[in-house]
């Protein structure tokens, strides 16, 4: 652990930061298992724990209790067991972005020292207390680049002072930057997590609670996850295999690369399809951000900037991208937009017997 | 032709028979991708090769004399993989490359040519990506490398290594500056810190070395408050910006701005009366008020040509790429038959392309050459002679690099 001056981790401290390598220690020296949720003590967690990922699902928020802090301590690992256990994506993504938006909002009230114990101690970021005008921290550019929340205007390395290989930013951006790691590290906790299979079975209170999250969850997972309207059917036939490879991947929730984006919007677009259509993809995206995704598909659609509509990569491109995923029909093609003419608009023609104006 | 394509194949055989040795081995070469291009089979890449014992590698070259040898930039679980999503991705360098292709010089002229395939338009020069008659993509081209270019790349090298400590603050124990065999240099970064930055990473730096961006972010304030106040004491590109635009408007006359610059009209009527004032304001206050009345199309085209002064062309497909090939340090370059080579940064400022030759035989290679560029490598061509008595390493590159009919008379 790294010494800090001036900075004592208090109890609220901890569970104000349940994830901090303090709490966590705290929380393995009080002793506390799984078993021990079925007692009066744990019933109480519990509900806090469902608070927490409830309220995270119904005002993207998690408000902050001080009251009784080993509750609202033990709550937190405890909502990581029931996100795992409900083993749906989208909900760790608004989960996770919630936690961290909690202790993101807190840490902007602390002193830079603490903020600083938190990301040298629970992150290992590479940053030096500097108190030098606009800038109170530095931070290595690769932790900069690691952790950074929005891509372009000023957040983006070109507009930064750097030198030495360290990034010179404001405490509000290093709060930031840790609110990043924190929905990041939330997220690998969660993925990494070994439950057993039974355990909702064996647990009657933890059933009681995820049968309440669930039905939350039901209510809103359509309103920020709307259906996607392409079928897997459609996916297989119509479109080439490497932009189908990419829908599948997006509509596993998984993010792509910025290449991959880039391919599959300018191929919905050409083909088509709004905006809208493409933003709506995208949605499932655990790094979603509307506000950037509708600047970046209104920018390739011709509507932003430069004004270019641009076009989706060649199969050349792809190759050397590594997005090819070529299969028997792709001989002769020579860009994935004429496989789409040549053999998905056929198909799609026929199957829904409808004219090629209307698709 | 044919005469020619046997004569270098068996070149490199006796090279790599007498040098596999001298091949630099990767860092963690067990965990690379190999690729080559084979004499005979060159229209084939042999990928998803790796290696367990470095004796491997030695024997391979001794053996097959490769045409051009690769490695990837990537460490993976499983090299020998041959699907990408497979192989395990580690980590991979940080690799830059500065390729004088992709750079318009003044020796071009003298070089390079090109023919468009689809409507016969031809020029001198920089190569287009489109041809300017008929729009086609189909353009043949002819490029050679001069004394002259690899000056230029040279420079720029100078400039990124020296960005990359100051800026990011690697050291030069860390990198691996290597000339590419044929027109540029490579700077290959090896350090922990960089290991497992993703595409979007690197895309950031690749960004800040070339300056991308900032002309929009500074629209984009300009939009929201009116003004973007730019001053000398600001963030490394801004300061930079800044003084690049006292200079220009101290330094260049009006033409220039018109000329090199096709700033319209009223933005030149309004710099020639207003020009000495706005030095003098920027003088007192070290700050540009943009955009300093100026129209958002001029302003760009001013700021644009600020940020040229000051950026470095990389050739940003390489950074970004994670999986990328690159060449391995001590192969042939089958295209020139030169070496390439690491060298350390002093080396790098006394370079010229006399240390990468290695087929310097004292014999001469007469060619039947018409129309050749009148200046390659070090040498000044006749180009009104139809044949050419070449020094031997010129010829070989002539032999390799040339894409029209050339025919090798006699080695004398």
């Amino acid at each position: 652990m790294m010494f800090v001056k001036n900075v004592f981790f208090t109890i609220e401290d901890k569970a104000k930061y349940p994830f901090s390598i303090d709490t966590i220690n705290y929380i393995r020296e009080l002793g506390f298992e799984i078993n021990d949720l079925k007692g009066e003590y744990g019933r109480k967690i519990l509900r806090r724990a469902s608070k927490r990922i409830i309220s995270a699902i119904e005002r993207r928020n998690i408000d902050v209790k001080l009251n009784e802090p080993d509750i609202e301590i033990l709550s937190f690992p405890t909502s990581l067991l029931l996100v795992k256990i409900l083993n749906d994506q989208f909900l760790l993504h608004i989960y996770s972005i919630a936690e961290s938006k909690r202790a993101g909002n807190l840490l902007k009230e602390e002193t830079s020292e603490k903020i600083l114990y938190i990301a040298l101690n629970t992150f290992n970021l590479r940053v030096k207390l500097i108190n030098n005008g606009p800038y109170v921290f530095m931070i290595h550019f690769k932790d900069y680049l690691k952790n950074l929340p929005e891509i372009h205007g000023a957040w983006s390395l070109v507009n930064r002072k750097i030198s030495h290989g360290m990034v010179y930013i404001s405490k509000n951006e290093m709060a930031r930057l840790v609110e990043e790691a924190i929905k990041v590290w939330i997220v690998k906790k969660v993925e990494n997590m070994d439950v057993e299979n039974d355990i909702e079975e064996s647990f009657a209170q933890i059933n009681y609670v995820l049968n309440e999250i669930r039905n939350t969850w039901k209510k809103y997972r359509e309103k920020y996850y709307p259906t996607f309207s392409i079928s897997d059917k459609d996916l297989s036939t119509i479109f080439p295999p490497c932009i189908a490879f990419l829908i599948d991947k997006v509509k596993a929730g998984k993010n792509l690369s910025h290449s991959e984006r880039f391919a599959v919007a300018t191929f919905l677009l050409s083909i088509g399809k709004s905006v809208d259509y493409v933003i709506n993809l995208f949605r499932y995206m655990p790094d979603y951000n509307e506000e950037i995704t509708r600047y970046q598909v209104e920018h390739l659609a011709g509507l932003r900037g430069s004004r270019t509509k641009y076009v989706t990569f060649n199969c050349n491109n792809m190759r050397v991208l590594n997005m090819c995923k070529e299969n028997s029909l792709c001989r002769n093609i020579k860009h994935p937009l004429q496989y789409y003419y040549r053999y998905g608009l056929k198909k799609h023609v026929a199957r829904k017997g409808i004219s090629k104006k209307s698709i | 032709m044919l005469q020619g394509k046997e004569l270098v194949k068996n070149l490199f055989k006796q090279y790599y028979r007498w040098n596999a040795l001298k091949i630099q081995i990767p860092d963690q070469f067990d965990k690379r991708e190999f690729g080559f291009i084979l004499f005979d089979k060159e229209e084939q890449m042999f990928r998803h090769i790796s290696f367990k014992r470095k004796e491997d590698i030695f024997h391979f070259f001794k053996e097959k004399y490769p045409k051009h040898a690769y490695f990837s930039t990537a460490y993976y679980a499983n090299p020998e993989i041959p699907v990408m999503g497979e192989k395990g991705w580690l980590g991979a360098n940080l690799v830059f490359d500065i390729d004088i292709d992709h750079i318009p010089t003044s020796c071009k002229n003298m070089h390079d040519r090109w023919f468009c395939l689809n409507c016969g338009f031809k020029g001198n020069g920089m190569i287009p990506v489109k041809c300017p008659k008929c729009g086609s993509e189909r353009i043949k081209k002819e490029t050679w490398v001069c004394e002259k270019c690899i000056e230029i790349a040279k420079n720029y090298t100078l400039k990124l290594i020296d960005l990359l400590i100051d800026i990011f603050g690697f050291s030069l124990n860390e990198m691996k500056i290597v000339f590419s065999g044929h027109r540029g240099f490579h700077v290959h970064i090896i350090s922990n810190d960089i290991m497992e930055l993703d595409q979007r990473g690197r895309r950031e730096i690749v960004n800040f070395v070339k300056g991308e961006g900032l002309i929009q972010y500074i629209l984009d304030r300009i939009k929201a408050q009116g003004v973007f106040n730019l001053s000398v004491d600001m963030n490394g590109w801004y300061s930079k910006l800044a003084k690049a635009l006292y200079e220009l408007f101290l330094t260049q006359n009006i033409d220039f701005l018109k000329k090199e610059i096709g700033i319209s009209k009223k933005s030149l009527e309004f710099l020639k009366n207003n020009k000495e004032k706005m030095l003098r304001n920027f003088e007192r206050t070290l700050t540009w008020k943009l955009p300093l009345s100026f129209n958002e199309e001029d302003l760009k085209r001013i700021l644009n040509y600020a940020i040229s002064k000051n950026n470095i062309p990389i050739d940003e497909r390489v950074t970004i790429d994670i999986r990328r090939l690159i060449r391995v340090i001590n192969s042939l370059h089958g295209k020139t038959g030169f070496r390439v080579i690491q060298m350390s940064y002093q080396d790098l400022e006394l370079f010229s392309l006399k240390k990468a030759i290695v087929f310097n035989k004292p014999e001469y290679i007469k060619l039947h050459w018409e129309n050749p560029p009148s200046y390659l490598l070090d040498y000044k061509l006749n180009i009104s002679n139809k044949i050419h008595t070449l020094p031997f390493y010129i010829g070989i590159y002539v032999i390799e690099n040339h894409v029209f009919n050339v025919e090798i008379l006699d080695i004398v």
